[in-house]
Formats: C-alpha cells, sequence, structure tokens
C-alpha cells in the first residue's frame, strides 16, 4: 500500500471538477435506480458516451458515483411503493415495504442510507486493501463452485417463504421453471419459447420483475383502494439510535458477504442481498418477526448489495475481468481511455488504481450528503394520495419495462407477470422466491452441466473441490436451521 | 374532465399537423434513429454510439441509438428490417445474422436488408493459459489427437460466433474437444485463468488484456493476416492449417430508402468512420476495422452466409 | 379457504405436466445423459409434487392462513377487472397512439376509476406526470418511447 500515492489520489478526487462530477454521477445513480427499470448497469451503459474524449479521472469518479448511487436508489422505491428500483433492491422490499406501510419510512429509508453508506464504505476499504488476495480466491471459483454457491442461494428460498414454507417452495420450482425458457445453454436448444423470439433468451428480467412485484401491488391497490388513509412519514435523516445498534452487526456480516459475493465474477447485489437476508433471519433472536418490518432486515440487504460494489470493482482492477454486471460496462469505459484493468493496470497506471479507490470512498460520501437532503423529498411519496400514486406506479412500471429493450413485447411480459404476480400473492404465495429462482435458476443449471461435461457425466466432480464442499453443506444448514425456525414461529403463533 | 383532455388532444393534433405539413425539405431534417440488437454497454453498442457521436456533425441532425435487444439479436435485426424504410431509421447488423437462419431461429436473412457498409471483422484465436505446455497450434493439436475429448475449449454461447470458430478448427484439423459454452466471452476467459479450462476460441481483442498482463498467451489467430496488437503471433495460415473466420459488424437499412438518402447517410457515416476521433476510438478498443462500401459489404454477406451455413450443418448445430 | 389451495394447486400441477409433456420433445443428450430435458424434467418433477401435497393439504382441510376469494358483486372486484382491461388496452394502443397521448388518457381513466372527479386534477396530474416522464428518459437519458403516429413531432 502507497499510502503517499493514496493521499495524492483524494487530493485528485477532491478537485472541484472531479467532485463535481462524482456528486452528478452520483445524483444521476440515485435517479436511476429509483425509477423501476432503469439499473445502475443501464445508467452507466448510458453515460459512457458522455465520457469519450474527457479526463479518465473525472470520467470514472462519475460513473463510480452512478454505480454507488444506483446501488442505494434502488430501496428508495423498494421501501416507498414496493418496487425493486433495481434487482438487488428485491430482498430490501421484505423488511423495507412493511416499515413504511406502517408509518416508519422515514426510519426504513434513513436505515436503507446508513447501511449503504457503511457497506460502500466497507466494500470501498475492502477493495483498496485486500484486492489481491481476495482475487485469488475468486478465481478459484470453477463451475462446480458456481454450482454449489447457486445451491446455496437457493437455500434462502425457505427462509423467504413467509407463512408456508410449502407454497414457497412451490413458487421457487415455478420460478425455476420460468427460468429455464428460452436457449438452453450449453446445447443452444430453444424451449418453451411458445414460438416468440422474444422468449429465445429467457424472459426478460426487469420486465419479470416490475410485473411481479410493481404490477401485482398495483392491481392489489386498485382492487383494495377504497378506505385507505393515507400513510403519514416522519422525515428523518439519520435512523434512530437504537436501530443503529440493533443493526450494526449485521451491517459489518452483510458488507463482507456482500463484498465477497461481489468479487467473484457472475455474481451480483442481487445475490448478496438475499444471502444475507437469509443470514440476518438465520442469526436472529426473532426471525418470527421478520417479514413484517424488520430493522435490521433492510441494514442487511443494503449493506450488502452495496458492498458488492466495492466487491466487484477488486476483480476487475486487479484480474481484468468484472464482478458483476455493472463493472462489465465499467470495464468498456476503461478500454474507451485506453486502459487495460488487470495486473498491467497495477503496473502502468497504479496512479488510475489509487484515483478508483479514493473516487470509490469518495462517492459513497457523497451520496451520504445527497441521500440525507434527498429522503426529506422521497419520503413524501408515501403520503401522495394512492388515487394519483397507483397511476402514476402503473405508467413508471409500464416504460420502465419496456425500456430496457426498447421493445412493446416487454410490456405484455411485465402484464402477464403482474397478473400471475397479483394472483399468486391474492392465494398466499410469496413472491420473493420467483425472483431468487429467477436469478439463480440458469447459473445452477449451466453450470452443473458444464460440470458434467468436464466430469464425463461423474456427479462425483461436486464434491471434489473444497470449496464446493463447503457451499453445499452449508446449503443443507441453512436449510435444515431456516426449517427449524418456521417450526418454532408456528408454535410461537398458534 | 371530458372538456380538459378533449382540448389536449385538439393541441396536440393541430401540432402535429402543422409540424408535418408544409415544408418538403431537405434530408434529414430530424434526428436519425440507429437501432442497436445489442444491450446498451457491450462491444457492438459501444462501437455504434462512438460513431454515431462523430457522424451527427456531418449529418447536422442527432442520432438516437435504440437498444432494441433480445432473441440472441434476432429482435432487434427484425426491428431494422421492419423499420419505415425514409431513411430515418439505420441499424448495426450484425454476425448473427448469418448463423441466426441456418438454426431456423429467424424467418429472414442478410438479403432483406440494404447494406450500408461494413465497419470491422475481428478474427478469433486460440489462446491457452501461459503455463500451459503447448507452444504452437501444432503441439496443441497433437496432445488433442493423442488424448481425444480431453481438451476443453470455452466460447461466448452455444451456436455463438466463437462456438463456430472452435469447430471449424477441430473440422480442419480432425481433433475431438469439448466445447464449452458461456454466457458471454468474458466469462470463458475468466474460466480459463482460473485454469478450469483448456482453451479459449474468442476473439484477440477480448484476450488481450490477460494476454498484456502475463495470463494467456496466443497459439494463433484465424486471420488472413497477423494482428495488429500481437505482431508476434503467428496466423492458423501459416502454421499449416487453412482456417480463416471473424465476426463482423455493419450498418444497414431497411429495404426500399431513397437512394438519394442512401448516398447521404453513406457519406455522413464515412466521414464519422474516418474521422480522427473514431479512429482513435477503434484503435483503443482493439477494434479490426474494416471498412467496405454497401456493394462490396453485400457480396460478403451472401459469401460469409453460405460458408456459416456449411460449418453450422457440419457442427450439427443447423436445423435439417 | 380449503378450496383455494385445491384451485392454485391443480393449476400448478398443471403447469408442471405441461411442462414435463413438452420437456419429454426435446432432443436428449445421448453422450452426458444430461441434455436440454434435464432440468425441466426435474424441476416439473418437484413443482408437480409439491402441487400434489398442497392439493392433499386442502383436501384434509389442513391448509394455513386466509384467503378471500373474488367477488363480482364486490365494487373492488369489478375495479379490479376495469384495470386489467384498460392495461391491456394500453398496451394495445400504445405503439399506435404513442406514449404522450396513450399515457395520458390511462392516467385519467384510472384516477377516475379510482374515484377522482376534480376535473382540473384528471387533466393537470396526467399531463405533468406525461411531461416529466418524457423529459427524464428521451431528454435527459435518451432512451427512446414509442412515439407512435406523432413520431418526429417533438
Amino acid at each position: 500500500m502507497d499510502w503517499n500515492l493514496l493521499f495524492t489520489s483524494f487530493e485528485n478526487i477532491l478537485h472541484p471538477s472531479v467532485l463535481l462530477s462524482v456528486l452528478a454521477g452520483v445524483t444521476m445513480g440515485i435517479t436511476i435506480g429509483a425509477l423501476p427499470g432503469l439499473t445502475a448497469t443501464m445508467g452507466v451503459a448510458l453515460l459512457i458516451p458522455f465520457t469519450f474524449g474527457k479526463p479518465v479521472t473525472e470520467s470514472l469518479a462519475m460513473l463510480l458515483g452512478l454505480y454507488c448511487g444506483g446501488m442505494y436508489g434502488g430501496s428508495i422505491s423498494a421501501i416507498l411503493i414496493r418496487t425493486p428500483g433495481t434487482p438487488a433492491a428485491a430482498a430490501t422490499v421484505l423488511e423495507g415495504y412493511p416499515l413504511g406501510q406502517q408509518g416508519h419510512a422515514g426510519r426504513a429509508l434513513s436505515m436503507a442510507l446508513f447501511a449503504s453508506f457503511c457497506g460502500g464504505t466497507i466494500g470501498a476499504l475492502l477493495m483498496t486493501f485486500l484486492s489481491p488476495p481476495i482475487s485469488k480466491v475468486a478465481l478459484e471459483f470453477s463451475y462446480v463452485e458456481y454450482f454449489s454457491l447457486a445451491v446455496f442461494g437457493l437455500s434462502v428460498i425457505i427462509s423467504i417463504s413467509g407463512t408456508s414454507i410449502l407454497k414457497g417452495v412451490i413458487a421457487g420450482f415455478f420460478g425455476l421453471l420460468i427460468s429455464s425458457i428460452g436457449f438452453d445453454p450449453i446445447s443452444g436448444y430453444p424451449r418453451y419459447t411458445f414460438g416468440f423470439v422474444e422468449l429465445l433468451e429467457g424472459p426478460a428480467f426487469i420486465p419479470t420483475l416490475i410485473g411481479l412485484f410493481a404490477l401485482s401491488e398495483f392491481f392489489s391497490g386498485m382492487e383494495k383502494s377504497n378506505g385507505i388513509e393515507r400513510i403519514k412519514a416522519v422525515v428523518r435523516a439519520f435512523p434512530p439510535k437504537e436501530d443503529i445498534l440493533v443493526s450494526l452487526k449485521n451491517i459489518l456480516k452483510s458488507s463482507f458477504i456482500g463484498a465477497f459475493i461481489g468479487a467473484i465474477p457472475g455474481t451480483g447485489g442481487d445475490i448478496a442481498a438475499f444471502v444475507s437476508y437469509g443470514e440476518a433471519k438465520r442469526s436472529s433472536k426473532y426471525p418470527e418477526r421478520f417479514g413484517t418490518g424488520v430493522i435490521e432486515g433492510v441494514a442487511a440487504t443494503e449493506a450488502a448489495n452495496n458492498a458488492c460494489s466495492g466487491g466487484a470493482m477488486i476483480p476487475l482492477l486487479s484480474l481484468g475481468v468484472p464482478g458483476d454486471s455493472v463493472t462489465a460496462v465499467i470495464l468498456g469505459a476503461f478500454i474507451i481511455q485506453g486502459l487495460q484493468p488487470g495486473p498491467l493496470l497495477y503496473k502502468e497506471h497504479i496512479d488510475v488504481v489509487y484515483n478508483v479507490f479514493a473516487s470509490m470512498i469518495v462517492a459513497n460520501i457523497v451520496m451520504l450528503f445527497v441521500g440525507i437532503i434527498g429522503i426529506r423529498f422521497f419520503v413524501r411519496v408515501i403520503s401522495i394520495d394512492k388515487k394519483i400514486l397507483l397511476p402514476v406506479i402503473f405508467v413508471l412500471s409500464m416504460v420502465g419495462s419496456y425500456a430496457m429493450r426498447g421493445n412493446v413485447f416487454d410490456l405484455w411480459l411485465s402484464l402477464i407477470f403482474g397478473l400471475i404476480g397479483f394472483l399468486m400473492q391474492r392465494y398466499g404465495f410469496p413472491l420473493s422466491p420467483i425472483l431468487l429462482a429467477l436469478i439463480l435458476g440458469p447459473m445452477a443449471e449451466s453450470n452443473l452441466r458444464r460440470s458434467l461435461v468436464m466430469s464425463n457425466g461423474s456427479w462425483k466432480i461436486l464434491v471434489s473441490r473444497p470449496i464446493s464442499v463447503i457451499l453445499l453443506c452449508a446449503a443443507v444448514l441453512s436449510i435444515g436451521i431456516s426449517i427449524w425456525n418456521h417450526k418454532r414461529v408456528a408454535a410461537r403463533t398458534k | 374532465m371530458k372538456r380538459w383532455a378533449l382540448v389536449l388532444c385538439m393541441l396536440l393534433i393541430v401540432g402535429s399537423v402543422l409540424s408535418a405539413g408544409g415544408k418538403a425539405e431537405k434530408f434529414p431534417s430530424k434526428p436519425i434513429t440507429a437501432i442497436c440488437p445489442w444491450t446498451a454497454g457491450g462491444g457492438t453498442d459501444v462501437l455504434l454510439r462512438a460513431l454515431a457521436k462523430e457522424t451527427e456533425k456531418f449529418l447536422g441532425q442527432p442520432i438516437t441509438v435504440v437498444n432494441t435487444t433480445g432473441g440472441g439479436g434476432a429482435v432487434g435485426h427484425n426491428a431494422i428490417r421492419q423499420a419505415k424504410p425514409d431513411g430515418y431509421t439505420v441499424g448495426m447488423i450484425t454476425f448473427e445474422l448469418n448463423s441466426l437462419p441456418p438454426q431456423g431461429l429467424i424467418p429472414f436473412t442478410y438479403k432483406d436488408f440494404d447494406p450500408l457498409m461494413r465497419l470491422n471483422v475481428d478474427p478469433p484465436a486460440l489462446t491457452v493459459r501461459k503455463d500451459s505446455p503447448f507452444n504452437s497450434l501444432k503441439d496443441f493439436i497433437e496432445y488433442a489427437k493423442a488424448h481425444p475429448g480431453e481438451v476443453s475449449i470455452g466460447n461466448s454461447g452455444p451456436g455463438s460466433v466463437w462456438h463456430i470458430a472452435a469447430g471449424l478448427m477441430a473440422e480442419k484439423t480432425g481433433i475431438s474437444v469439448k466445447y464449452m459454452p458461456f454466457d458471454g466471452a468474458a466469462p470463458a476467459v475468466t474460466a480459463l485463468v482460473g485454469g478450469h479450462l483448456t482453451a479459449v476460441s474468442v476473439s484477440v481483442a477480448e484476450v488481450r488484456g490477460q494476454v498484456q498482463s502475463g495470463n494467456l498467451k496466443i497459439l494463433g489467430v484465424m486471420d488472413t493476416k497477423r494482428s495488429g496488437i500481437f505482431p508476434d503471433v503467428p496466423t492458423f495460415q501459416e502454421q499449416g492449417i487453412d482456417v480463416t473466420f471473424g465476426t463482423w459488424r455493419g450498418l444497414a437499412l431497411p429495404k426500399g430508402v431513397d437512394p438519394e438518402k442512401r448516398q447521404i447517410l453513406a457519406d455522413a457515416f464515412k466521414k464519422g468512420f474516418d474521422s480522427p476521433e473514431f479512429q482513435a476510438f477503434a484503435k483503443n478498443a482493439g477494434l479490426n476495422l474494416a471498412y467496405q462500401d454497401s456493394a462490396a459489404f453485400g457480396e460478403f454477406l451472401a459469401k460469409n452466409a453460405a460458408d456459416v451455413e456449411l460449418v453450422m450443418q457440419k457442427l450439427g448445430l443447423a436445423k435439417k | 379457504m380449503y378450496r383455494y389451495d385445491i384451485i392454485s394447486g391443480l393449476v400448478f400441477a398443471l403447469i408442471a405436466i405441461y411442462a414435463l409433456i413438452t420437456a419429454s420433445s426435446f432432443p436428449q443428450d445421448h453422450v452426458m445423459g444430461i441434455g436440454p430435458n434435464y432440468f425441466p424434467t426435474l424441476l416439473s418433477i418437484g413443482l408437480l409434487l409439491f402441487s400434489l401435497i398442497l392439493i392433499g393439504r386442502g383436501v384434509l382441510k389442513r391448509s394455513k392462513g386466509k384467503i378471500e376469494g373474488f367477488s363480482l358483486k364486490e365494487e373492488g372486484t369489478k375495479r379490479l377487472f376495469l384495470s386489467v382491461i384498460v392495461a391491456i388496452a394500453y398496451t394495445l394502443v400504445l405503439p399506435f397512439l404513442g406514449f404522450t397521448l396513450s399515457t395520458f388518457f390511462v392516467i385519467a381513466v384510472y384516477m377516475k376509476l379510482l374515484g377522482i372527479r376534480s376535473v382540473r386534477l384528471l387533466g393537470s396530474v396526467p399531463l405533468l406526470v406525461v411531461i416529466a416522464v418524457y423529459l427524464l428518459f428521451e431528454k435527459f437519458l435518451s432512451i427512446a418511447l414509442p412515439s407512435g403516429f406523432l413520431k418526429g413531432l417533438f
């Protein structure tokens, strides 16, 4: 660690013009993140052409600011209108939305901001100081480990099932089946496409997500809009002391989980958030209260998905391999600037590496300030008359579904999943398991099949590597504990 | 309520009539839409956006890039084909336009487009780990022959351009290998760096970073000439294997655009292509620019389509 | 209440059976024994199994939780059906009418459905939303929205 260089980089980043870029990036990121359908990935992609011909430090600072802001922004709509602004905020809905509905939107939003800031900063610090060793572990992940990681992630389904594990598992299987729509990942055979080319790559993720959560909520709002009183909202910039104290352990733990999952190429904030949520529930003294608005749940998911940003930068910088979908786009931005991330960047442009470290940390601080100012405006959304809010949610959902692929088909997709989501929820099926299955299903299948291709069909390959064995054991353990916890809940509520 | 809506509606209609009628003016008089069949932030998208940004100056109108994606490129290509042929929509067409029809996935071919210009052609390379025992294609092929089915070659997806490239090589040399498809080139390269594959058959640009930083080495390039980035690496032909292949990207219009408008677009995009800014961008991105005008691009497309279909049939990727 | 578990169980069981039958027509991979059909088959068997358990629970009247059915007599249910129809209509006309016009109307219609009578609100809210979304997406983010027959006007 070259401390001198680190201080110089902070000097570079704190230069007014660079700071302004960070500020612009963060603000744009929060806006994009909060809007359903617009993800940090898309924001970065849209911003890249504006960085052509701009100085390296400024462009990277702006993109990283957007990345951090976008990760936080997703939680705003998750808490207020039950629509995860980005997939990474889907787990935040579980606790954040009930909190908002109970009049605690201010508490939930300020905790999301605080946890995002802590997680983001811890992620950035891990990136600054531990990049080489973490990236080494990340490279150890072959298809075998990816499969086991997916199985471990899927085991969280049990803990997000709500009142009925059986219905949660059914929702999970249904989601996995949906995820098998489209090209088979190994042979390329198109499955269950019903003749639509648009389904060849599977149902587009963002419209599906919007349909399941936002539109289903819209329909249920339309059904029971009579007699809904306005929800009061208390503005607060900082979470109350008790909330911080009770969440601190979860924030720390989730930040490490998030940064590590982020560092594994091909995984992202969505997986990190769900895994952290499962862990927060597992280790809680009152797992039965989860799902009804537990502040630690918000803290865990938001710390995890923001820590993931720092984590995902680790393999990008030290190996030249993107850690998630956003960093894949950021890789493009580096290349356009004539920089090739990887060991060579450390040799030839160490100053750029340190600037990235500094930008990431500064971006999180800027995010905290923008967020504090913003919360007072965001929180009012929840008090808007439902009669006006519902139609606006509908329009934003439709526009968000369209924007990703510029395709009217996706509007239909979103609508269909909106109805599926609405009906399933009406009949007591939880929706988050579907989402988790959609994220992890393709990862599980493709890597299982790659493993079997490598082993010539022998299943023993799955227990031939230590990390894989650990993950599979963890999955079994997690399922066992969740079922046991659930029994306890059932016993208590009787 | 009705009154308000009505007044607004009237205003909008009057507005549209006013702006539509009147001037029969010179082309282009409004912004151009450029359809990209691949996601924002990907290689194709960045290339198109860079080119659009430089071309705007010469066209005098802004160019909006629209990402219409899905179906392995099928949806976007279809959107270009079905766009109104008024010259205000151009599209980026890519290699998949020739590899999707043999698989029976799209009901149209390159013939349904009006090619404007070819932009780049990127050849694949056979890349292995730096510490692998292979130092030339000959080593690799001899080993693969002696150990059939043991060597694994990663590519960017089933039926993708690099899958076909690996198949072409195996077919020409008579070796039997495992094809390992990934979701894009980057994860395949990562798996190779992690030591979970024997080789990858993706483009030079996609392995450049790892080769320069000393993790990987290239055994051969499937091009007629050596790569500009790695002039020391011999081609397949030089090593006695007569295989050339590559992915390409180009601009196309829907059929039926007025030739005059077409010429204006072609000239403007050519100027954008030649601009020092775009050339610098392409150099940074490691793109192998290979301009062809409309006529030459058309001939190239025909030959490429025939070649690709033949290979895919041999590999069992084509629908019979 | 038991009824609803049986119904939803049946729906998922039917989906599973459909998936199972379709999967049997996928080409098999004889080399590895695990081809495109393998995963979907496994998943549909799982779905079928658990749906049957759900049905069984319903039949044995051991369902958990409270569920209310739909009744067309209720105001809310009527509004729900109407809102689904409006949503479908909106998606149908969007490509032709374009984003601005169809969105203006759909917001107004939904607000009316929800019981807003003030003409001023019915006019101003949709207008403001359309302008805000348009500026944000088209101008600020340069993401094209469907323009319909008004293409080139804005």
